[in-house]
């Protein structure tokens, strides 16, 4: 369980955020200068707020009433940057136990081989970080973190400095840790689709204030936080679980609560857990069922909510049994189809909107 | 008058090495003052310690042999509390040559320890290091390079070392005649001026030694401090 509720002024910028939550990984989303790394500092106790608590799993590292301010050293907390700040000076292998070493005995769960192992360090013990490439050092920088024991990993945008590639490979490993290690994770973005494939409970800040805090896909799919969740980036995630594979056409069937999708094959097990961020421009509506198109997914539902916005284009959720989906469409076609709040609709789908990009493991 | 030249010699290089021994523990101090807090009072230290590099040495000479000489306050009370004495011995020549380098040394200390990314001394606080065990294990060994620069810097200036030298501790054979006083006593004597080339020859060797190792040796530490 994560707790905070503090308010700190710097300069001119004044930061103000309360939330408590509890999720394998909690995501901090906002555009730049939302405060995500304030946020941040004050959690690693770079910084101090004015006023308030920061409490991880009950122990006060912060508490202004209580007069408790925890030095860094002592917090335990596992602090992945942007860039991997590995230190030049020590071999991969020192990097990884630096922390090792400074935490208790007793305390040394996480051990060095299976971290190792975990994020496929074999290889480079030896080495030092100048010889490494981008995402090779940001795993390093995970591995070293995670050494020194902490009860929380805070991860402020890792990903920033990587290309596709690297990112993929480097999301796939925190996947990995969350489920293997069960620390608790703090995700910092400011990427919808990081923060989409990886988070369970998402935090949004915007102008140094927490505006909303619960699931990704309620808040991300709130049509009123779009001003800060992005026009474009709009979408619904659907949380699924892996059906069949139908390996001559390949595609993958999956089930969620609602119906089936069919998309593009993905790299996952029958009954592995996924999830399929479905962005809001790739959804078209229907009021009756089409016959005879090129679209493999036509989803039954009924109309959620409806946008009042000016200009051309609309947003319209629309629900599909347990989950929801928002689409996104011209304000002639609303007013063409008639549709209003609470009418049955089909929402369709081209399977090949679905890249691998937007399925995430669960 | 000059005869033992290795005696000259290695009088100079015992001068220099203690000159440059026991500062480096103080510059390293005032370098990451300077570099990493904010005090007040901060641009006049900083003065102070530069002081040296613009005042004639003959000022500082004179100075220290106020401060302490046999009579001099700071003098009278390190010979009464802890028998140390500086005047007119090789320890003054070391405390002169170490005063006059200092502002070299710190300089070159500052500037390296200023070029340190601070998150890494933040990162490896998050991993449970205290401030001095990150000051030790991150911060200095990243500061290699200048520390190298800094004392050989130092430690040549310091075999160069004259004026404040021989205001201080005057030119005592065996005791305070390092080289440069050495030859400036040559080339005042009818006839000296072979042995005085030699010298001066010994002194410009020297040097370029200490410059070639400091060269090399902040090449080596810079392969680990430096990003492709």
């Amino acid at each position: 369980m994560i707790d905070v509720d503090i308010e700190q002024r710097l300069g001119s910028f004044e930061l103000s955020v309360s939330f408590r939550a509890e999720a394998p990984i909690l995501g901090l989303f906002g555009r730049s200068g939302s405060g995500k790394t304030s946020l941040v500092n004050a959690f690693a106790g770079v910084s101090r707020p004015q006023r308030g608590h920061i409490v991880v799993n009950g122990e006060a590292l912060f508490d202004s009433d209580g007069g408790v301010d925890l030095p860094p050293e002592r917090r335990r907390l596992g602090y992945v940057f942007q860039d991997d700040l590995l230190f030049p000076h020590l071999s991969v292998e020192a990097n990884l136990l630096y922390g090792f070493h400074r935490a208790p005995p007793a305390a040394r769960a996480i051990e060095p081989g299976h971290i190792v192992e975990l994020l496929g360090l074999e290889r480079l013990l030896r080495r030092f970080p100048a010889a490494l490439s981008g995402g090779e050092r940001q795993r390093v920088a995970i591995g070293r973190a995670l050494l020194a024991q902490p009860r929380l990993l805070l991860m402020d945008e890792p990903l920033a400095s990587l290309d596709v590639l690297r990112q993929n490979e480097v999301l796939r490993y925190i996947e990995q840790l969350r489920d293997d290690l069960h620390i608790p994770i703090v995700y910092v973005s400011h990427s919808v689709g990081e923060i989409t494939r990886l988070a369970d409970i998402v935090v949004l800040l915007a102008d140094g204030k927490s505006l909303a805090v619960g699931d990704v896909d309620d808040v991300m799919g709130r049509l009123e936080l779009r001003p800060h969740t992005g026009r474009y980036e709009a979408g619904a995630v659907i949380e699924a679980t892996v059906a069949s594979h139908d390996l001559t056409d390949g595609l993958a069937t999956l089930k969620f609560q609602g119906g089936e999708l069919v998309v593009p094959s993905v790299e996952a097990l029958i009954g592995e857990r996924v999830r399929v961020r479905i962005r809001a421009r790739d959804v078209a509506l229907a009021t009756e069922p089409p016959r005879r198109v090129s679209v493999l997914n036509i989803l039954k539902g009924s109309v959620a909510a409806i946008a009042r916005e000016e200009g051309p284009i609309v947003d319209i959720r629309v629900r599909v049994g347990q989950a929801s989906l928002i689409a996104r469409i011209t304000r002639r076609s609303r007013a063409e189809l008639g549709l209003e709040q609470g009418m049955e609709v089909y929402a369709l789908l081209k399977a090949v909107s679905i890249d691998r990009r937007s399925v995430g493991y669960a | 008058m000059a005869s033992d030249e290795a005696g000259i010699i290695l009088l100079s290089l015992k001068v220099a090495t203690a000159s440059v021994v026991f500062s480096v523990p103080a510059a390293i101090f005032f370098a990451y003052a300077l570099a990493r807090w904010n005090f007040p009072g901060k641009t006049l230290l900083d003065a102070l310690l530069h002081l040296p590099l613009v005042l004639p040495p003959v000022v500082v000479g004179f100075s220290l042999l106020l401060l302490f000489g046999k009579q001099g306050f700071l003098g009278r009370w390190l010979d009464d509390w802890f028998g140390i004495v500086f005047a007119f011995r090789w320890t003054g020549a070391a405390l002169a040559s170490a005063i006059m380098g200092f502002p070299l040394m710190v300089r070159a200390i500052r500037l390296s320890i200023t070029a340190i990314d601070r998150r890494l001394e933040t990162v490896a606080r998050t991993l449970g290091g205290s401030r001095l065990w990150v000051f030790t294990s991150v911060t200095l060994p990243l500061a290699l390079p200048g520390v190298v620069t800094g004392v050989l810097l130092s430690f040549a200036r310091s075999l160069g070392e004259f004026g404040a030298t021989i205001t201080f501790v005057s030119n005592i054979p065996g005791e305070t005649e390092t080289l440069p006083l050495a030859i400036y006593s040559l080339i005042q004597t009818p006839g000296g001026d072979a042995q005085a080339l030699r010298l001066s020859g010994i002194a410009i060797v020297l040097s370029i030694v200490a410059l070639a190792v400091s060269e090399w040796l902040t090449r080596r530490s810079q392969k680990f401090v430096a990003r492709p």
